[in-house]
């Protein structure tokens, strides 16, 4: 008996046993983010001090100059205490302020009969109606998400002090509360909150409704039936009849589009079927405000253009204001313009058609698979999307086929395309609210003030200075967009050789002051007249290579206006147009300036000035293969507006990949064949002897790097000193951990140097990555804060105001000081295709100057505080059905002017003398049939060799693992890793897959797969040096004393302490935290009990047969 | 054989299944090891342990009948195999735990990484029954006690 138990007990130990080094096995290989989520810090970068030989701490006349430990970023002074520790209080009553303005400024009115703004004050009594009126949706579902404790919509309407313990998403994690008196916006001005007596009978009525904060492929827009609410709920209306709030809400989130006719079941209606439609509660919703009370508001809690065409021209619904996503503390803003406490001065990040349906994009979106999808071997490689709608993505489209319209060219008077239109195309039955479109409690008269001059300050640089002069008109005070439009001539030769033009396009914006009633202030706006430019992928260099981007010799028009629609009509003022030619309303011919271009060489087309980069490389076609007709097989349409009826998109195209395509989506087109390859085959017998590895004549660590130009000389030697091994093992990895560089004094990372957010830094004060830091906050009531905590990236968008957008950089910089952490996997900078896609609120626009400065602004900022802002996903995430690998056909005209000039504008950052970005996330998609990963075109052609970028670039998460070489050789630094890392050369093979491919089919990785080929290691240099120069600019600078290049210091050297450098060198230890304990101790405990049931076991046996 | 057979006991046909479950854990194994682009970055090791598991599975169903289930050779061979099965479940788990993670998270709509998923549950599923087995067994005895 006693026998079976042991027997029985050893086994069950053993067992046991194993699942603990089981687990303790997964839980260090997925360190980083565990101990995000423990709020533990398992690994620790330290600095260890050296003795100090007498006179070495001399500093040198080279322009370098030594700085301790923890002094070359520091947070602002106001989030310091006098004794230098973080004043964590401080630090999030910003962040409420910033969260405020979000939607201050970043919400846009749409219509206003008078309605607003309502008076302040509790003798103002509202009701809130709508699911989404009680859990409004701050942000994502994934993606960009909110954390913590958040300010609700009827708390910021009736409230006087925050509520973060009853009041949260995520976590209940926000610390003690705030009074709203306390919180005043911009620091001094008028105190939160409106003050508003809400009914208070709404909030028994939509206590538990759900809340479907995600894009979906069946979306469930869960708008309670009002029908269902009570009579006591309906029966107080009339004591709370100052107005009807009503909201409105639509998710977004990661993973998931909204799909065509993509509404839940339960939820359609007769014509009603699409996610973004008004559902039949929402108009019952809608409709008992109607008859319940004189002024209805609607709020649009989305980021997907809801369809609201019909509430345009609804007079009982007397206001429309769309708030976005508002994040923890934006409907602190919302109040502010619903109370009036400021006017409103958004306008639109996208525009509002009346049907989503009928922009050209939305004729090809979601899932689609080749129809041969059985004769491509790779997995990731069967699916598809067509973007024939070439360049008129967005406003693009309505705008230019309106103007066209006018002029009656193109056929833009057809059918074709028509959804509200009631016969011909019909650009106001289309369209309920253009881009950049948006109200205010005044008025505004915007007119050209002075000349447009240019700047030339190179062969290849021209900037062009627009003025403008904005009088407040109205009677009261306020801010509005200086949104500044631009239109290229659509010559005879555009049309010959498909260079398509829109007729409107934003060219640069900027936001005045606060205008006093009656007064006027002049804006001046910098464009850059490469964003005028447009690409030419048939024009022959003369180096016969194609592609160039042109300026057309012709008239120019700069305008200026409430949107582009307001600009495109100005400028059809100019060109002598009237409300009798067709147009909607009469423009203003002196809000718009003639420029003609005299250019007489080459027939009129200008291929010099712009086909060359800034960066003195020659422009030609990078990526010719991202266009479907770059193959054999069926050839596809792109639409031209010389002909809109004959090219507008068919809808779904099925799709054949015909066999030199299939090449391409399975990876088997080598370097040095089509169009330059993507994938690498590795040589084993270049001569590598002048490539320098293990050099111990000079002794140069990171560390006596910080700010060095790109261009300092030392690197090269830095870079001789490493190990091949290492720097291989290195150059697969590009967060959140990294491995040693021994030859440049940087230590392994086991903790995690990477966030992935952009509205800012994802995880709490206490699970900061370097707890010693004087101003680190470990305990407390804030502890627990989560740095997630803005608003949807269209808010900032529809701010038009780059002071805001620098302002949120700055901040999300300081947290990342806080933090101890040095780059961000954000902000979001994909183009909003279409309403559809799913992750549009991670997104600012469907504009790409307008999403460029806006990341341009935060990234500027950011990296003056140390923080790399890696913008994401680089590029063509159009949608994310089938992100994994999808193939996305577009011209190279499109990729150049839409999605790749946002992130082109952050890169060159011509406003910032070229301190831009320098950190970036690639695209789990393709481009054209290859991966973005792998594209060498894409990565090195134009990224790096036009744009001149010298930066980070990881790929998205564990993405195209089996692409390893193809990877490194194209141009990323490393795989993003988030799990399951290596973290030394010994298990470099094992963690990156053991499977990359090259032409020839797998391989084995190893460390030295690269010893024989001079290419590869010249290529891992450079990859090394790209993290290593961003690493020396960013605020892991701060764990050590540091040598920096005073001349590149982009802090004003303001605030650091005066102390005597002391030098030395970092060392990684490890701690025995909570969850390493607990794993530990399993092993131990459940080890010594399966061999002490063993043993007792053994000891029976024995037992027995002295017995017998 | 017939006097072997004779003795068998009901102890002999649940080892015999433990057997059977552990073959199919193992072929399951090598059915997830398969799907594209997710091959354990040690399947060498976890295809090794998890036969000789099944073959030490499979001896110890013999020296329970041979010599019986508490005896010491049968507790080694035994537990050895239980040892051996739970490394291959280790590197299963080791290795898919990211994948899983994934799918959980951002990568919900990834197909192939469904297919690695669920073959993997089934052969882990297989793994743990026939460990649950023999730690069953290994708390009773097929002969009575003297």
């Amino acid at each position: 008996m006693i026998r079976k138990l042991w027997n029985g007990l050893a086994n069950l130990f053993a067992f046991l046993l194993v699942l603990s080094i089981v687990a303790g096995n997964v839980l260090e290989a997925n360190r980083a983010q565990v101990d995000i989520f423990f709020g533990t810090q398992s690994s620790e970068t330290i600095w260890v001090e050296d003795p100090v030989e007498e006179g070495e701490e001399e500093e040198e006349e080279t322009g370098l100059k030594n700085l301790n430990q923890y002094s070359t970023f520091l947070p602002n002074e106001e989030y310091l205490n006098a004794d230098g520790t973080g004043n964590s209080r401080a630090l999030i009553k910003d962040a409420i302020d910033i969260g405020r303005r979000h939607n201050s400024e970043g919400s846009v009115l749409l219509k206003n009969n008078g309605a607003l703004p309502l008076a302040k004050g509790a003798n103002t009594k509202v009701t809130l109606l709508g699911t989404y009126a009680y859990n409004t949706i701050v942000n994502s579902s994934m993606g960009q998400k909110s954390q913590g404790g958040i300010i609700s919509l009827r708390n910021a309407l009736g409230g006087t002090a925050t509520d973060f313990a009853t009041e949260n998403v995520g976590a209940n994690a926000s610390g003690a509360d705030f009074q709203f008196a306390d919180l005043k916006l911009n620091g001094n001005g008028v105190a939160a909150g409106a003050g508003f007596t809400v009914n208070p009978n709404f909030t028994g009525n939509y206590s538990g409704v759900g809340q479907n904060k995600g894009a979906s492929n069946t979306y469930t827009v869960g708008e309670k039936d009002p029908s269902t609410l009570t009579a006591e709920f309906t029966g107080s209306f009339r004591n709370y009849n100052d107005a009807a709030i009503v909201v409105l809400g639509r998710g977004s989130g990661e993973s998931n589009d909204y799909l065509k006719g993509g509404l839940n079941n339960n939820e359609k209606a007769e014509g009603i079927t699409e996610p973004l439609e008004l559902t039949p509660n929402e108009i019952a919703l809608l409709d008992l405000a109607k008859d319940n009370f004189d002024k209805v508001i609607v709020l649009l809690n989305t980021n997907s253009a809801i369809e609201v065409g019909d509430l345009k021209y609804d007079n009982e619904i007397d206001a429309i204001l769309w708030i976005g996503h508002p994040g923890n503390y934006g409907t602190l803003g919302v109040a502010d313009i619903l109370c009036g406490n400021v006017s409103p001065s958004g306008g639109l990040y996208d525009i509002y058609a009346t049907y989503n349906l009928s922009t050209p994009a939305m004729q090809n979106m979601g899932k689609y698979n080749f129809v041969n999808g059985s004769e491509i071997t790779r997995s990731k490689s069967k699916t598809y999307v067509m973007e024939n709608e070439s360049i008129y993505v967005g406003y693009r489209y309505y705008e230019t086929r309106y103007y066209d319209a006018i002029y009656n060219q193109g056929g833009a008077k057809s059918t074709v395309g028509t959804f509200a239109s009631n016969g011909a195309w019909d650009y106001a039955a289309e369209v309920a609210y253009g881009f950049g479109y948006g109200m205010s409690y005044t008025t505004f008269d915007y007119k050209m003030y002075g000349n447009i001059t240019f700047e030339t300050p190179s062969e290849h640089e021209i900037y062009a200075k627009v003025q403008v002069e904005v009088t407040n008109t109205g009677d009261v005070a306020g801010r509005t967009p200086v949104q500044i439009y631009g239109q290229a001539p659509y010559t005879q030769y555009d049309k010959d050789h498909l260079v398509e033009k829109a007729a409107i396009q934003l060219l640069g914006f900027d936001k005045t002051d606060i205008i006093q009633p009656g007064e006027s202030e002049v804006v001046a706006v910098k464009i850059d007249m490469q964003n005028f430019a447009s690409y030419d992928n048939t024009y022959k260099n003369p180096d016969n290579t194609y592609g160039s981007y042109i300026l057309d010799a012709g008239n120019y028009y700069f305008a200026v206006g409430n949107g582009a629609h307001d600009a495109l009509n100005n400028v059809l003022a100019l060109q002598g147009k009237k409300v009798a030619d067709g147009m909607d309303y009469e423009g203003k011919a002196d809000a718009a300036r003639l420029w003609n271009y005299e250019y007489t060489e080459n027939n009129g087309v200008d291929a010099t000035t712009f086909g060359v980069a800034k960066t003195g490389e020659q422009i030609e076609n990078q990526i010719p293969y991202i266009d479907w007709n770059f193959f054999s097989g069926t050839k596809i349409p792109h639409l031209t507006r010389n002909d809109w009826e004959g090219t507008y998109p068919e809808a779904d195209y099925a799709l054949t990949a015909p066999a030199d395509m299939i090449e391409y989506l399975d990876g088997a087109i080598p370097v040095g064949e089509g169009a330059k390859g993507e994938f690498y085959t590795i040589k084993t017998n270049d001569n590598v002897s002048n490539i320098k590895w293990d050099d111990t004549t000079t002794n140069i660590t990171y560390t006596q790097m910080g700010f060095a130009s790109w261009d300092d000389p030392r690197w090269d030697s830095l870079l001789n000193q490493l190990n091949l091994a290492e720097a291989t093992t290195f150059a697969s990895l590009a967060g959140p951990s990294f491995t040693a560089l021994t030859g440049a004094g940087f230590v392994a990372d086991k903790g995690g140097l990477t966030d992935n957010a952009g509205n800012g830094i994802v995880f709490k004060l206490n699970a900061g990555k370097d707890k010693n830091q004087p101003w680190a906050v470990t305990t407390g009531e804030d502890a627990n804060w989560n740095g997630q905590v803005f608003g949807s990236a269209p808010l900032v968008a529809s701010s038009f105001d780059r002071d805001l957008m620098y302002q949120i950089g700055d901040f999300v910089g300081n947290e990342a000081i806080f933090l101890g952490l040095p780059i961000v996997w954000g902000p979001g900078l994909n183009t909003h295709r279409h309403a559809y896609n799913g992750r549009n609120g991670e997104y600012y626009s469907e504009d790409p100057v307008l999403a460029g400065y806006c990341a341009l602004d935060f990234a500027v900022a950011a990296r003056r505080k140390g923080l790399i802002a890696s913008p994401k996903h680089f590029v063509f995430n159009d949608q994310e059905s089938n992100r994994q690998g999808v193939a996305p056909f577009m011209t190279e005209q499109r990729a150049r002017e839409i999605e790749l000039r946002a992130y082109q504008i952050c890169m060159e950052a011509v406003d910032y003398d070229g301190y831009g970005m320098i950190g970036l996330m690639t695209s789990f998609s393709k481009v054209g049939p290859t991966e973005v990963t792998n594209s060498w075109g894409m990565l090195t052609g134009i990224l790096q060799e036009e744009w001149g970028f010298t930066g980070y670039a990881v790929t998205d998460i564990s993405d195209d693992k089996d692409l390893y070489t193809g990877m490194v050789y194209a141009g990323c630094t490393g795989y993003d890793l988030r799990f399951g890392q290596p973290t030394s050369t010994s298990d470099f093979a094992s963690k990156i897959g053991g499977q990359a491919q090259t032409v020839t089919g797998k391989i084995t990785l190893s460390t030295d797969m690269f010893a024989g080929d001079a290419t590869m290691q010249q290529i891992i240099r450079r990859s090394i040096k790209r993290s290593l120069w961003c690493f020396a600019q960013s605020n892991l600078m701060n764990r050590s004393a540091v040598t920096i290049d005073v001349a590149n210091d982009p802090t004003g050297d303001t605030g650091r302490p005066d102390v005597d450098y002391v030098p030395g060198h970092n060392e990684t230890i490890e701690h025995e935290v909570i969850w390493r304990v607990m794993y530990k101790s399993a092993i131990g405990v459940t080890a010594g009990l399966a061999g002490v049931a063993a043993l007792l076991y053994v000891a029976s046996c024995f037992k027995k047969k002295e017995v017998k | 054989m017939a006097d072997f057979m004779k003795k068998a006991g009901i102890m002999f046909w649940i080892n015999v299944a433990t057997v059977v479950l552990a073959l199919v854990g193992w072929v399951m194994y090598m059915v997830t090891n398969s799907v594209e682009g997710h091959a354990f970055a040690n399947s060498a090791m976890g295809i090794a342990f998890g036969i000789i598991a099944v073959v030490l599975v499979a001896a110890g169903a013999f020296t329970t009948v041979k010599f019986g289930s508490q005896n010491i050779i049968t507790f080694v061979v035994k537990t050895a195999a239980l040892v051996l099965i739970m490394v291959a479940v280790a590197i299963v788990l080791a290795d898919r735990a990211v994948t899983i993670v994934n799918l959980m998270t951002w990568d919900n709509e990834n197909t192939v990484a469904w297919n690695a998923f669920y073959t993997t549950v089934v052969s882990v599923a297989f793994y743990l029954v026939a460990v649950f087995t023999i730690i069953a067994t290994a708390f009773m005895d097929n002969k009575k006690e003297a």
